[in-house]
């Protein structure tokens, strides 16, 4: 059964007919054609689906699209300016090699923007912790852990 | 997959309702982290979905005297972000830290883990040894159920489907007690357990017996399981190494371990001894006795 929400979209106010058994993924990938989520498993273990919700990261493959309602979802779209300038986290991630195939970069980068928003100076514990569901089968991870220790001293 | 309808009610009456209307097709939904890949998997086929999120009064935590009320929708991760419930209550916060990810704890609640009765579920064992309780909410009224009479088998629970997990109620267990909680798992994030464990142990009060002891272990049996023999080998004893080591030899009948894709029935059985000497050394630890910790204190 179809119902109309609306939600916050990478800053911008936005409305759509959703169904109640549709996952944000398939809302964010089909009707909006945000292409930048990306859907691994399907099943919240590896981490290419992460979006941030009010603040969080989570994985869209198994976030009701309906619960997006009233609330606001980042993806990677949202992160550059619109004069096409990289948010410092995507910068650093070129910088450091922590993009080979990029399957799993959208994901690990808004993973880290969400611990970065809450915390600015974290430890490499919490950049790993924070990046523990994220999967990466090209880099070796020690690359994007690098990424993300440069970025934390820039401002966005 | 067919469409299917979701509902938002933000009252408990409401959403008994919706349930009654929508009929046995209908399920509940909290974090959606088992529910939405249950579903994926063609496990679980719901009609309808009824989020409980937004339910008034169902997420938080409440300290009230000796008891602490978790609201069933308390996420993982509001769990952790409560200093003092780590102090308080380290076993449960051992469990919830090394439970999937930061992004499935950001979703994923209490009494979603408490309902879903997986063998496997990290928060049973700690809320059996803390003695916990659930409260539920259904058409015949509320009542309050021992965790110990709860989990009835794989996946199954004593709720009737239509009663809704309200909060758990955790006695505290007061300052001269301390618990741990270790997952067996093969990697740190996103495993399930081979095989979990809780302690929960009292000290006399010039602090040289055990006075009480609680044990629990997970994928060990159908349900999660409290470990009697190994209770009474601890309780009334000197709180020392040879103690432990005993408690671990009494550790028996009740299991009942099994092989599968995961590990061996023996290795679970010989793990189950290890266990139990490293949680209840950490425990001791923490109440300030000289024994060694199983892991960085944090
Ligand atoms: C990637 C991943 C990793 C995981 N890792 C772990 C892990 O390490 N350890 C572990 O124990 N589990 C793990 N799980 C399983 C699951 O995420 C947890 O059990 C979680 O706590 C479930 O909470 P939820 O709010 O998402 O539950 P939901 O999926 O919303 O619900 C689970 C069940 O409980 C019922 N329910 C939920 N809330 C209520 C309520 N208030 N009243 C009545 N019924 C209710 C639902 O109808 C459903 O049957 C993992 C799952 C995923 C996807
Ligand atoms: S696609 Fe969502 S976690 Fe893998
Ligand atoms: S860069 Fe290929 S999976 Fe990470």
């Amino acid at each position: 059964m179809k119902r109309t929400i609306e939600f916050e979209l990478n800053g911008q106010l936005v409305s759509a007919e959703v169904g109640g058994g549709q996952t944000l993924l398939e809302l964010l990938r089909q009707r909006f054609e945000l292409t930048g989520v990306k859907e691994g498993c399907g099943a919240g273990e590896c981490g290419a689906c992460t979006v941030i919700v009010d603040g969080r990261a989570l994985t869209a493959c198994i976030y009701p699209a309906m619960e997006a309602e009233g609330r606001s979802v980042t993806t990677i779209e949202g992160l550059a300016t619109a004069e096409g300038a990289l948010h410092p986290l995507q910068s650093a991630f070129v910088e450091h090699g922590a993009v080979q195939c990029g399957f799993c970069t959208p994901g690990n980068v808004l993973s880290a923007k969400a611990l970065l928003d809450q915390n600015p100076d974290p430890s490499e514990d919490e950049i790993r912790t924070a990046l523990e569901g994220n999967l990466c089968r090209c880099t070796g991870y020690q690359q994007i852990i690098e990424a993300v220790k440069a970025a934390a001293g820039r401002k966005p | 997959m067919k469409d299917i309808s979701y509902h938002k009610p933000i009252t408990l009456e409401e959403a008994l309702t919706l349930k009654r209307e929508l009929g046995p097709g209908a399920h509940y939904i909290s974090g959606g982290t088992d529910v939405m890949v249950l579903r994926r998997q063609r496990k679980l086929d719901p009609t309808a979905l009824i989020s409980l999120l937004h339910v008034g009064g169902l997420a938080g935590l409440r300290w009230e005297g000796e008891v602490l009320r978790l609201g069933a929708a308390t996420t993982l991760c509001d769990i952790l972000a409560d200093r003092g419930l780590h102090e308080r209550l380290p076993a449960l916060t051992d469990a919830v830290r090394v439970m999937g990810s930061t992004q499935m704890r950001n979703v994923a609640t209490m009494g979603g883990n408490v309902m879903s009765a997986a063998p496997s579920g990290d928060t049973l064992c700690p809320l059996l040894c803390l003695g916990a309780s659930c409260r539920l909410v259904g058409e015949e009224g509320e009542r309050l159920v021992p965790l110990d009479e709860f989990f009835v088998g794989p996946r199954q629970n004593a709720a009737r489907p239509e009663e809704i997990l309200t909060e758990l109620v955790v006695p505290l267990p007061g300052p001269r007690s301390s618990g741990a909680f270790i997952k067996l798992t093969r990697r740190a994030a996103l495993d399930l357990a081979l095989l979990n464990m809780a302690v929960q142990l009292w000290l006399s009060p010039d602090g040289a017996r055990l006075e009480k002891a609680r044990v629990a272990a997970g994928v060990v049996a159908p349900t999660p399981l409290r470990l009697c023999g190994a209770e009474e080998a601890l309780t009334g004893q000197p709180a020392t190494t040879a103690t432990l080591e005993r408690a671990a030899q009494a550790i028996g009948g009740e299991c009942s371990p099994r092989d599968s894709h995961r590990c061996s029935a023996w290795y679970r059985e010989e793990m189950l001894r290890v266990l139990l000497v490293r949680a209840a050394s950490t425990a001791l630890a923490r109440l300030g006795l000289d024994f060694a910790l199983s892991g960085p204190e944090i």
